[in-house]
């Protein structure tokens, strides 16, 4: 009961902080966020927390104070929000290699894809991500 | 002139070319060398007078070429909205 309080108060805390990095992404050069990206530093946390609930209420939150479903902006705070609980994950860029000139920016843990569609990004040549 | 590149650009190096992300609309477009030559003198924020001569230096051209070449090349970049 404790542990599942402990849970939903950082989640809570998490996912607060969700305006301000939309905020964040708008105001400042996609370049800058991505060397933030980078540089990010994560401190591990032991608690198992339900990832895919947790961006299913990214994407709500980012589509209702941005109207938006820039898979960039949604990247990046995912990104941010599962680094805040500690949860160790990596953000890739990709760009269509079959030449339609689209592109598209998703969250990994390890080799897992959270909540994305591998058929899509299975076509997609990486051009950046933070993964060490 | 100062030139500002837009907020929604991303720049990555491919070997000498590169590639150049538009976040708003997701849509990217490959730079030859020269092309990638240019916007890392802009990123670098270098005066445009200056990268005229650095680039006509680099590929050995007139500066009357090199005048021409990267005036057309940053007009079309406003066009795109790559700079403000």
């Amino acid at each position: 009961m404790l542990l599942k309080a402990k849970k939903l108060i950082l989640i809570f805390f998490a996912l607060s902080k969700v305006p301000g990095y939309i905020l964040k992404f708008n105001r400042i050069s996609v370049q800058k966020i991505f060397l933030e990206v980078e540089n990010q530093k994560i401190e591990p946390q032991k608690i198992n927390l339900p990832i895919n609930k947790i961006i299913e209420l990214v994407r709500m939150l980012v589509l209702c104070f941005q109207f938006s479903k820039n898979c960039f902006l949604r990247a990046y705070v995912s990104y941010k929000v599962l680094t805040d609980l500690g949860i160790n994950c990596d953000f890739y860029v990709g760009v269509n290699a079959d030449k339609k000139f689209e592109s598209h920016a998703w969250i990994q843990i390890g080799e897992k894809l959270v909540l994305e569609s591998p058929e899509k990004v299975n076509k997609l040549a990486t051009i950046f991500t933070n993964k060490k | 002139m100062e030139l500002k590149i837009s907020n929604s650009c991303f720049f990555t190096e491919l070997d000498e070319k590169g590639i150049l992300l538009d976040t708003s609309d997701g849509i990217y477009y490959e730079f030859d060398d020269k092309a990638a030559f240019i916007w890392k003198l802009l990123m670098a924020e270098d005066e445009l007078q200056k990268i005229k001569a650095l680039y006509s230096e680099k590929f050995q051209i007139s500066n009357s070429e090199s005048n021409e070449f990267i005036e057309e090349f940053i007009d079309d970049l406003k066009i795109k909205g790559f700079l403000i």
